[in-house]
């Protein structure tokens, strides 16, 4: 994801990105208001996924003044590309310190492209246990479908080229928020 | 840059980086959490076709790669020390082809004789792991071994492990002075002269004849198996003095440190080389290792798996 | 084409080391034989001239440790094979060790082996006969007909009588029929079902293991039959320090005890088993950095005088299969004079002359054979070699049928450029040469 030896073009920084997280937040908490706090659940897809969870729950504490769970969830052992992708996923920590049985559980994730990851995550929560609701929080769709998945909140809409990846860089891990491009090998 | 695992075999650990240990450990916590929830299973490994070739036979192993493949959702193919082939004459390698053939991707195999994994490993496409050769290697064992200590101790940086048995016959031993040598323990073989060899000494072992001055400082005490073919070959002069003088029993337990752990590969020779009431005993870790085992060995097949073509 | 066999080597660096020559010159070579310089016509007779400067021109170099496999293992090599991969590698005469099936330890296989060698062989085939029937070590073999038969030694090489009564009895009666005994020392006991020297690497890798003590202790016990019934015992294949030092202090006793070193026992040590590449698995086997470096000691005072290849084709089939289970051998003709030279010459530890010496008087005077020399009259059996030939070893490149060899990709520097037999050219890389190349020989 940071791979600096091709073109790399910033895309955005700073205050606006943390401007579409709130105006995510703001989205799930109208649209959760007439749920009770314990029925709802952030779920973060690592990598990038992760600091977005805990950012819109960091909103939602502050609008509804309680702690909302929040969990992360690895997809690499789900992913249905192991052995064609020139490097193999690194495992990263999947905790989820609660049942998630009948919850309204929102998957959170950076970047949205194809949906494949999506798609494993659903397939790794369910596993876990049987959500009442499942819904998706991507603070950048970049669009380029290959499943038929579906965001119900988003941050940022962009459309770049097929030959672009679209990543991002969190203060929480990199320093400072950062929306970029870089070209495919 | 997220470490890259790049071996499509693993054979041994004296070919292994630090790093890439500690890969495989990090990895295998991940998987063990996987056997701890309701759903035991991932589909890592589905449409993926592993082979389980025991040559040598063995039932712990065997189920315990058994089981990890299966909750990595691989198919699997079950061959063992009878195979029928090998009694019409096809040697070993034209077994594989025939396998590799069938689009099979990866083989686990346990054999006799030193160097047949690394063989096969040279010669084909599929990925191998070898489950045990000869006294060479069994680089699973070592990495549940180590996986274990670093669960109960937090590190292995500075600890004093000590494996305690026939060393000259043990793949268990050989594996696991690299993996622990590399991670910066100190190790200390001790057992019978006849048994532990003095060459370890140049790579940086601690060769111990008497039991007592082995384990004064131990954090970990590692017991191998004494078979009794050893016996019968005349390393020893009976099981009963083996068992007096390195076999550990309650006594034991009033010298070494009240914290250090007691391992065992399994299966164990109660009143041998450990006493019941040690090895049921509050130390005791032998059955985590036997949990563990099933993790690092999803971990081996998954980063296995992800190097194939 | 040359019908005499008329040849003028001219300018090459001729290296006699029977002679004691080294020297600038040129060879004459007139119907199979050395001439003097200007006995013959040049101009009269078709003769070929051909410029070896910068080349050495030594004695037709003589490997007195070759498996043929035939007559029985046809698979791995046969006579016109191996004696093509001896040329190749700048063999003229080969001593053909008897571990054929049927093992040549009876007057009539070798009459096959002389018969198909002379028809089928390029080089010259020296057979040897058994020391025991079915090399079993329980019974002497017929000595005395298989002299008559034409053997120049005897040996029961790959296995070693074990029963020293039996042994004294057939050094004494070998004496009386003035046949050298070549012998593979090891004692099968201590040996064991080892696969690989017993030290720091069997230690480390699990495999089991034989010590050195296995071929010290036959050595030993030689050393005392020799001494004993005065008669020559040559030490095959030496590969332990201790072996050499037992040598040396037996020769310096005169004790009539000779004896040969491998390429490969030069070049390599057991650090390479833990490839496991069956192409490392001999036997003896390869020892540690101590007893390779008192093997070259050997060959430089002199205490080991050959160099012997012990060439042992096998299939792929053989020897691609677990280390443990693989047949013991490699072969060695067309890799000899290139690793000798580089690990020998090139590394200083023997003159060029020395080298030669190993291959050419060294073996002669062991056997007891009119062979190894550049003298007037001697049979125009000469190798022409460039030492200094930088080349990488290719398996694709070689004449035998087997390709188990350690030293595919080995970075040579010293090849063998031609070979001539009885004044016949049946090998050449030279350039300016109209020579005849294997195929057309004979």
């Amino acid at each position: 994801m940071n791979d600096y030896e091709t073109e790399h073009e910033t895309m955005f920084e700073g205050d606006c990105i943390s401007e579409a997280i709130e105006k995510m937040s703001a989205a799930i908490c109208e649209h959760i208001a007439n749920d009770p706090l314990e029925s709802v659940a952030l779920i973060g897809i690592q990598a990038g996924g992760v600091p977005l969870a805990k950012r819109i729950a960091r909103n939602i504490r502050d609008r509804f003044g309680r702690e909302i769970d929040v969990g992360a969830l690895d997809i690499s052992m789900y992913r249905d590309d192991i052995g064609k992708r020139k490097t193999l996923p690194m495992i990263r920590e999947t905790t989820i310190p609660f049942d998630i049985n009948d919850k309204i559980i929102i998957l959170a994730d950076d970047v949205l492209q194809s949906g494949r990851s999506v798609r494993a995550a659903l397939d790794a929560l369910t596993d876990f246990g049987r959500p009442g609701q499942i819904r998706l929080a991507a603070l950048i769709d970049r669009g380029g479908r290959e499943f038929p998945i579906h965001a119900d909140y988003v941050g940022m809409t962009v459309s770049v080229g097929p030959e672009w990846r679209v990543c991002m860089d969190w203060a929480e891990c990199n320093g400072a928020d950062c929306v970029f491009k870089v070209k495919k090998q | 840059m997220d470490f890259q695992w790049t071996k499509k075999d693993l054979l041994d650990l004296y070919d292994l980086s630090r790093d890439e240990i500690l890969h495989i450990l990090n990895t295998a916590e991940e998987f063990k959490k996987v056997s701890q929830r309701n759903v035991k299973k991932v589909p890592a490994l589905r449409g993926r076709t592993v082979v389980n070739l025991f040559v040598e036979p063995s039932t712990r192993t065997r189920v315990s790669f058994e089981l990890a493949e299966q909750r990595l959702s691989a198919d699997i193919i079950n061959m063992n020390a009878d195979v029928s082939s090998f009694r019409k004459g096809e040697t070993l390698l034209d077994t594989l082809k025939n396998i590799q053939a069938l689009q099979a991707d990866i083989v686990v195999i346990r054999h006799q004789a030193t160097g047949a994994p690394n063989f096969l490993a040279r010669e084909l496409n599929m990925g191998v792991v070898n489950a045990g050769d000869g006294a060479h290697s069994h680089p699973t064992q070592a990495l549940l071994d180590i996986f274990t200590i670093r669960e109960k101790k937090g590190r292995i940086e500075g600890l004093n492990v000590v494996i305690v048995g026939d060393i000259l016959h043990s793949r268990v031993a050989r594996s696991n002075v690299w993996g622990l040598i590399k991670l910066g323990a100190n190790v200390t073989f001790a057992g019978p002269a006849t048994l532990v060899p003095r060459e370890f000494e140049q790579i940086g072992v601690r060769v111990c004849h008497n039991l007592k001055d082995a384990l004064a400082d131990a954090d970990v005490i590692n017991l191998l198996r004494i078979q009794l073919e050893r016996q019968q070959r005349g390393y020893f002069p009976s099981l009963g003095e083996y068992s007096r003088f390195f076999g550990i029993h309650p006594e034991t337990l009033r010298y070494i440190k009240r914290d250090a752990l007691i391992m065992h590969p399994g299966p164990i020779n109660r009143g041998v080389e450990i006493d019941s009431a040690v090895a049921d005993g509050p130390q005791s870790v032998i059955l985590e290792q036997v949990t563990n085992g099933l993790a690092v060995r999803m971990a081996v097949l998954f980063l296995v798996a992800g190097c194939l073509k | 084409m040359n019908k005499n066999n008329s040849w003028i080597l001219k300018g090459g660096r001729i290296i006699d080391p029977a002679n004691h020559i080294d020297r600038n010159g040129d060879l004459w070579i007139r119907d199979g034989r050395i001439v003097e310089p200007g006995s013959f016509d040049p101009s009269l007779d078709e003769t070929e001239t051909i410029n070896l400067k910068g080349l050495v021109v030594a004695p037709g170099l003589i490997d007195m440790h070759v498996h043929l496999r035939q007559p029985g293992n046809t698979d791995a090599e046969t006579i016109r094979t191996g004696t093509m991969a001896a040329a190749a590698g700048g063999f003229t005469s080969i001593v053909a060790m008897p571990n054929t099936s049927p093992c040549a330890d009876n007057a009539g296989t070798i009459q096959y082996i002389k018969e198909f060698s002379a028809r089928e062989g390029v080089v010259k085939v020296l057979p040897s006969g058994a020391l025991s029937v079915g090399r079993k070590g329980e019974e002497m073999s017929p000595v005395g007909s298989l002299k008559a038969a034409g053997v120049v030694a005897l040996t029961d090489d790959g296995c070693c009588i074990q029963n020293n009564e039996l042994m004294r009895h057939v050094v004494e009666y070998a004496g009386n029929f003035g046949l050298p005994i070549l012998e593979h020392c090891e004692d099968r006991f201590l040996a064991g079902d080892g696969v690989m020297h017993e030290g720091y690497w069997s230690v480390l890798l699990g495999m089991k293991a034989m010590p050195a003590a296995a071929e010290e202790v036959i050595v030993a016990r030689d050393i005392i039959l020799s001494r004993l019934a005065n008669w020559k015992i040559h030490i095959q294949h030496v590969s332990s320090r201790n072996s050499v030092r037992m040598i040396r202090s037996a020769q310096a006793d005169g004790v009539p005890i000779s004896a040969e070193a491998t390429p490969h026992h030069i070049a390599l040590t057991d650090v390479e088993i833990k490839k496991f590449d069956t192409n490392y698995k001999m036997n003896p086997p390869l020892r540690a950095e101590e007893d390779r470096m008192a093997v070259i000691e050997g060959l430089q005072d002199g205490t080991i005088a050959v160099i012997a290849t012990d060439h042992a084709p096998h299939t792929q089939t053989a020897k691609l299969v677990e280390f443990d289970h693989a047949p013991f051998g490699i072969i060695g003709l067309e890799t000899a004079v290139p690793v000798t030279l580089t690990e020998l010459y090139h590394k200083n530890y023997l003159s060029l002359s020395q080298v030669i010496s190993k291959f050419t008087v060294g073996p002669a005077t062991v056997l007891g054979i009119n062979a190894g020399t550049l003298s007037v009259g001697a049979s125009a059996d000469v190798t022409v070699i460039d030492p200094d030939c930088e080349h990488v070893i290719d398996v694709n490149d070689f004449y035998s049928k087997s390709r188990n060899t350690p030293f595919n990709g080995y970075a040579a520097k010293g090849r063998t450029m031609a070979t001539f037999v009885d004044g016949v050219c049946i090998f050449s890389l030279l350039k300016d040469s109209a020579s005849d190349d294997e195929e057309n020989a004979n």
